[in-house]
């Protein structure tokens, strides 16, 4: 350990004597202040430095509007997302330990998962129901932000990469739905796989390039694998980090027309501080002791400018929020791990279908749909519509007002939808026997999750 | 490099509170980062510059630099009275350098060759004068009435807040630069002001105030009624007056007194109201001074063994224009204070037997006016075997009327704001004889503006201007991630347990040199500056964000009136800029940066 150095003795806040203690004296050695940079300070500038020195930190902006803290603002549906998201990269990589991508042994690694890993059915069990909660979750988190009409600018393309992170939510639970083998992965993903067939012209040659033959084999298992351990991972983490990136620099759902009321505070400077014996530049336009700093010949494409009243510090107020978010998000995952363990049916089998073969819930809508109108209509033209209609429907919706009042058509129509859908999904999941057929969800239940 | 927007040198000049508001313009920021960085002699001799008393003030100043400090506004300003202290007592005339640093600090003295000047009265402002004018090159003599020079230094300032071994070296140190002094000189007495007016090319005179006011009340003629000024200057040259073992202060400034004389007969009459008095910034430093002198002389009555001293002041605790130390220190030597009462009639036949007081129902009106009001009926009598005054002082001047000097209101002399000439143009005058009761450095200003007035008229050269000129350099990779000056809070001064405060030693004992330096570190840098290059900036708003005292902001130009919409302006609030510089550090294209701003000294 190098010598103290004088200039920082005795400088733990509100301290007037020098703490001579063991973890004291660490702390102001030049080696521990190498690696952090500066000691905690509970001042307006340490807060600061907890954002801006910190690398992990560093994704928050330093300070944060005041109403962001309020649940009801997002109920925390994104952070939650991006949690649940750590939750799987974690269990994940944990599962990779333990399972071979092949149709020989896929399988069996399933059930060695139970008996000859340490934890290995708990890791399983968390590693579906995160993926199954995010799904939700992120649906969630674009209804919320519908109805918040948050995708208006300037987040427009903001929304745009979060449908792309939905749909990429959903293909790394499809890609990931194959992988244990067993004859609900298989029958899912040969459903699923099947829609693809409809494209016009395409469909067969995609088809094939997705599942690497005529149907579902080891070169799908390979193929998803890799999808769902390399592609979609890296795909994800970097538009997820556009996503948060854009977050800050468009603002958290700030009118850009708030500068004016900014501007205005600037102006409204008490004239006390007029009197003090300072020199001014402009006394008459500032009034107080504001300095202009310059003038930019640009108009300001983000929006900085708030009332200063308006933000707390990221450090500590919304870091505690996301602290307890993240450890209650981790809690329902466990206790749903412990309490509903992950379905492992028979190997899979191509020659025995089971009855019914149901595609994953969140694509059950759409296999209730496939079930009534024309595969071309349900399968393709439906869905790609509406992937279509989201990604731009900020572009679509050009009415500028967030108010719930004055958009009463966009939510009518999308609640609609969004009924619609729900029913749709419902009826899929719970409502559908053998053979397609109506049944009562009381009598027997055909889904597993 | 694209040139930053800056405000011009005034600008910048004026932006560092704590030199603006030093009557000397004393370059405080400097001197308390040069001991943060531990170059105390540096300190030294920033702090020495433009004062030929620095240990004076650092005991004694009433530091106007500390109120106007910024760092206030965070938690509590720099302590730089108590940081001057630091430096003089290493360096000074108390310390071991004893003055040859203090020489050191104004170069070669040039030969008394030019028109000769006389100085009436060896207080601070005379003897800053002295100072001032002998190193232009003027011979000086001051002429002094007690039989020692130091004024009010000496005679007004009880020694356990300042050493008279101390003032003796500091004036000694002036003395030594070639003035000759005349003690025991009493002009209308010793010397007639013609005589003076004949020897010198011109004179300056600076007799201050040392005639006491009085209280016109029944039974002020008894004996045992005192004034502050007789009592400290009859105790501070040593003689001893007998107290007896009760002894009743009664506190408040010129002001103070003359708007509740006026209420007290009001309420006697039990008629209307009187007219408020507005407190303009004088009487409220007027009001400060007093309350000093009041607790000066209760504490000086104290460790003169007397045990039961009461002080009357009017104001309630919320209200008295005291520091809350110095109220806090009075308080644990065991003097008592009473709020809220006025004095309404000294009691006795012949000698005092005590001070009969009256409630005090408001002092200030609803517009915050000075208005004290009287409660008639709440009369109690205190018993005393002195009561001391201390309701203002005023100046004697009457050895004036030889020369017909021009009179100001309050009775002293009428001086031209700016050049501090008299009517009598051969004749200066400033300090407390011009301005009333002030504060000690006001009276070293008012010593140096003369100085430099009585130059220029005597030998012809421009007078000086009062424009600033200013340094200022780039401060490439300007960091302060490492320093916790943020949260370093006010260093506390030590001083001497109660216990042990008796006779006339010293309270206050001084910072060591770690307090000094961790104290040094507390100084925001008023003198750093955040500066903007319009053309690199992105106007991203990081700056925004990472302000910690939310200071920055980003508006558009139409709506503050400086450009038009497709302009942005950026403004900073200098009053909450901390200069911990994380918009400097954070801005990516590099468009804000950290200019040091630095005065750059006049010869």
């Amino acid at each position: 350990m190098t010598d103290v150095d004088t200039d920082r003795e005795g400088l733990e806040p509100g301290r007037t004597s020098v703490d001579h203690g063991i973890t004291a004296r660490i702390k102001r050695s030049d080696t521990y202040r190498s690696v952090f940079r500066h000691a905690q300070l509970d001042t307006p500038r340490g807060r600061a430095l907890q954002s801006f020195s910190n690398f992990f930190l560093h994704l928050y902006p330093v300070k944060i509007p005041k109403r962001v803290l309020r649940n009801r603002y997002s109920y925390r549906l994104g952070f939650i997302a991006a949690v649940l998201f750590g939750i799987l990269l974690v269990t994940g990589i944990y599962l990779m330990f333990v399972y071979t991508p092949s149709v020989g042994s896929a399988y069996g690694d399933m059930q060695h998962l139970k008996t000859g890993v340490g934890f290995g059915q708990l890791i399983r069990n968390i590693h579906r129901w995160a993926a199954h909660l995010m799904v939700l979750v992120v649906f969630l988190h674009l209804v919320r932000v519908f109805y918040a009409g948050a995708y208006k600018a300037p987040r427009e393309f903001n929304w745009v990469i979060g449908v792309m992170l939905l749909l990429l939510t959903l293909a790394f639970s499809f890609t990931g739905y194959l992988l244990p083998w067993d004859q609900l992965a298989y029958w899912a993903v040969t459903v699923g796989t099947g829609l693809v067939h409809y494209i016009p012209l395409l469909g067969g040659k995609t088809q094939d390039l997705l599942i690497g033959g005529p149907q579902v084999g080891q070169n799908t298992l390979l193929r998803f694998y890799a999808l769902h351990v390399a592609v979609l991972p890296m795909l994800l983490v970097l538009m997820l980090a556009v996503h948060i990136w854009r977050v800050r620099k468009d603002g958290f759902a700030v009118q850009r027309t708030s500068v004016g009321a900014f501007a205005e505070e600037a102006t409204e400077r008490p004239a006390a501080a007029a009197a003090a014996p300072m020199a001014q530049a402009e006394p008459d336009l500032y009034g107080g002791r504001v300095r202009l700093l310059g003038v930019v010949d640009r108009e300001s494409i983000t929006e900085a400018a708030r009332p200063v009243d308006d933000t707390v510090f990221t450090w500590p107020h919304l870091l505690v929020r996301h602290v307890v978010v993240a450890l209650g998000t981790a809690a329902v995952v466990l206790g749903l791990a412990v309490s509903f363990s992950a379905p492992l049916r028979g190997l899979a089998n191509p020659n025995v279908t089971p009855e019914p073969a149901k595609a994953p819930w969140y694509f059950a809508g759409l296999q209730e749909l496939l079930s009534r109108f024309d595969p071309l209509v349900a399968g393709i033209l439906i869905p790609t519509g509406a992937v279509l209609t989201f990604l731009l429907l900020p572009y679509i919706d050009r009415n500028p007002d967030t108010r719930a009042s004055h958009r009463k058509v966009a939510i009518l129509l999308f609640s609609v939808l969004l009924a619609i859908a729900a029913v749709l999904t419902i009826i899929g999941v719970f409502f559908r026997g053998p053979g397609w057929k109506f049944i009562a969800p009381w009598t027997h239940s055909y889904i597993e999750f | 490099m694209p040139i930053p927007v800056a405000p011009d040198a005034e600008w910048l000049w004026a932006n560092e509170p704590c030199r603006a508001a030093c009557p000397v313009h004393t370059d405080a920021g400097a001197y308390v980062t040069a001991i943060a960085e531990g170059r105390f002699e540096d300190a030294y001799l920033i702090a020495r510059a433009p004062n030929p008393f620095p240990s004076v003030c650092g005991r004694v100043c009433a530091a106007p630099c500390e109120r106007a400090c910024r760092r206030g506004s965070v938690d509590a300003p720099v302590s730089i009275r108590a940081l001057k202290r630091f430096v003089t007592e290493r360096f000074g005339v108390e310390s071991f350098a004893a003055n040859t640093i203090w020489h050191a600090a104004h170069g070669e003295v040039p030969p008394a060759s030019g028109p000769s000047v006389g100085v009436i009265g060896g207080g601070p402002a005379g003897l800053s004068a002295a100072c001032d004018l002998r190193l232009a090159g003027h011979p000086v003599t001051v002429y002094e009435a007690q039989d020692r020079l130091g004024g009010m230094m000496v005679l007004g300032i009880p020694e356990y807040r300042l050493p008279r071994a101390l003032i003796a070296r500091e004036i000694e140190a002036i003395v030594e630069l070639g003035i000759d002094v005349e003690t025991n000189a009493r002009i209308g007495e010793t010397h007639s002001i013609t005589d003076l007016l004949d020897r010198h090319a011109a004179l300056f005179l600076a007799v201050g105030t040392g005639r006491a006011r009085d209280l016109d009340l029944p039974g002020h003629d008894l004996d045992g009624v005192l004034r502050a000024v007789e009592y400290l200057l009859n105790v501070n040259q040593g003689f001893r007056v007998d107290l007896g073992e009760r002894v009743v202060v009664v506190g408040g400034g010129n002001v103070a007194f003359d708007a509740a004389r006026t209420a007290l007969r009001a309420a006697s009459a039990g008629t209307a109201e009187p007219a408020p008095v507005t407190l303009s910034a004088t009487s409220d430093e007027d009001a400060r001074r007093a309350m000093t002198t009041t607790l000066d002389v209760a504490r000086a009555a104290r460790r003169a063994g007397v045990l039961d001293v009461t002080i009357i002041a009017l104001e309630s605790p919320e209200e008295i224009p005291a520091d809350p130390e110095e109220i806090d220190e009075a308080e644990r030597e065991g003097i008592r204070i009473v709020y809220r009462r006025g004095p309404h009639r000294f009691v006795g036949d012949a000698k005092v037997t005590g001070l009969e007081t009256i409630a005090v129902s408001s002092v200030f009106d609803a517009e915050g006016r000075f208005s004290p009001t009287f409660e008639p009926g709440t009369e109690e009598v205190l018993p005393a075997d002195t009561v001391i005054l201390a309701v203002g002082q005023g100046a004697d001047v009457s050895f004036l009327d030889a020369v017909g000097l021009e009179r100001n209101r309050v009775g002293g002399v009428q001086i031209d704001p700016d050049s501090l000439r008299t009517s009598d143009p051969r004749v200066w005058a400033g300090g407390d004889v011009a301005h009333g009761p002030r504060n000690l450095i006001d009276a070293i200003a008012d010593g140096q503006r003369a100085a430099a007035s009585m130059h220029g008229a005597l030998t012809g050269s421009p007078p000086i201007t009062t424009t600033h000129a200013v340094r200022v350099e780039l401060r490439t990779g300007f960091r302060r991630l490492d320093s916790d000056y943020d949260a370093i809070p006010r260093q506390v001064i030590p001083a001497t347990p109660t216990e042990r405060r008796v006779g006339f030693g010293e309270v206050e004992t001084g910072y060591d040199e770690h307090q000094a330096r961790l104290e040094g570190m507390r100084c925001l840098r008023c003198f750093d500056n955040i500066m903007l290059s319009p053309e690199l900036c992105i106007l991203c708003g990081l700056c925004v964000d990472v302000c910690p005292p939310n200071c920055i902001t980003i508006a558009r130009a139409d709506h503050v009136g400086l450009g038009n919409e497709q302009q942005s302006v950026l403004l900073l609030d200098e009053d909450l800029c901390i200069r911990c510089g994380l918009c400097v550090n954070r801005c990516p294209p590099g468009a804000l940066s950290m200019v040091h701003a630095r005065e750059l000294t006049r010869d």
